[in-house]
């Protein structure tokens, strides 16, 4: 049946989404995680993917979280010499997670997240509308 | 649009409600598998390199089903390479796509759920007042 199809890619729509906003949440939780050692590396910012995945049984192309890898790049420093993560010339290194990335982020699986939603609710009006004709 | 006639009466002759009501019925298979396709697309607008679907037209899926389908027996028989694509192709209309290969536009695919589920209202309304007809034939009120 092609709405109960329907209403399970949707779900797994939001479920990806809800995945992406937890990992959106690790990220700005850990924004400020700095290594403990003297020299050692901070909270690396966190990402994730989506992949296409064929679901045999159902015979459906659901979305689904690929990976939730982390991102490259070079860690900002601060000069903080009292810092227990102070290297031997006083820098910190600070995660490399960016506030404005991460809000953004945020909305955009928000926005998706509703409108996966809204597909939902329109699914669901239309198999209410079907099992109405057998009263 | 041209109404195949699919349903002959018992006596040989045309039964028009009949083959309506077949019509509406297709009507809404085909409906049914619009919303799921476009489901997809909206589930599927940050997936990097996905390209949205849509279903072939309702004319030619008319014109498509009027031959037999083939059976599948036998569990070894080949079916549609990808069970999920089946009755849809690429959608030509895309205007645009992102940095990362994403062609999904959800404000587009909101306006063709909209029609989906405005055609899928009208097509209940039409088989309800037509099985009205029958249940009032049969004396159990409209």
């Amino acid at each position: 049946m092609d709405l109960d199809r329907a209403l399970r890619i949707s779900a797994a729509g939001m479920a990806a989404q809800s995945t992406r906003l937890r990992v959106v949440a690790e990220n700005l939780a850990n924004r400020d995680s700095t290594g403990e050692a003297p020299g050692s590396d901070p909270y690396r910012r966190r990402t994730v993917t989506f992949a296409n995945r064929l679901d045999r049984a159902m015979g459906v192309e659901a979305v689904s979280v690929g990976r939730i890898g982390t991102a490259p790049g070079d860690f900002p420093t601060r000069f903080e010499p009292g810092h227990p993560a102070a290297d031997a010339r006083g820098y910190v290194k600070t995660p490399n997670v960016d506030s404005l990335v991460e809000v953004m982020d945020m909305r955009e699986a928000q926005r998706s997240y509703s409108a996966n939603l809204s597909v939902l609710e329109t699914t669901r009006g239309m198999l209410t509308r079907a099992i109405e004709a057998l009263r | 649009m041209e109404i195949p006639r699919t349903r002959q009466g018992a006596a040989g002759g045309q039964a028009p409600q009949g083959s309506l009501v077949a019509l509406t019925e297709r009507r809404l298979g085909w409906l049914d598998r619009r919303q799921a396709v476009l489901a997809q697309n909206v589930a599927h607008a940050d997936t990097p390199g996905y390209r949205p679907r849509d279903v072939i037209g309702f004319r030619q899926h008319l014109a498509g089903q009027l031959g037999p389908a083939l059976a599948r027996t036998q569990p070894g028989h080949l079916g549609p390479s990808r069970p999920g694509q089946a009755g849809s192709q690429p959608d030509r209309a895309v205007a645009e796509a992102t940095p990362d290969g994403n062609a999904v536009s959800l404000d587009r695919e909101a306006m063709r759920i909209a029609e989906t589920d405005t055609a899928h209202a009208l097509a209940m309304a039409v088989h309800r007042s037509f099985t009205g007809m029958f249940r009032l034939t049969l004396g159990r009120g409209g």
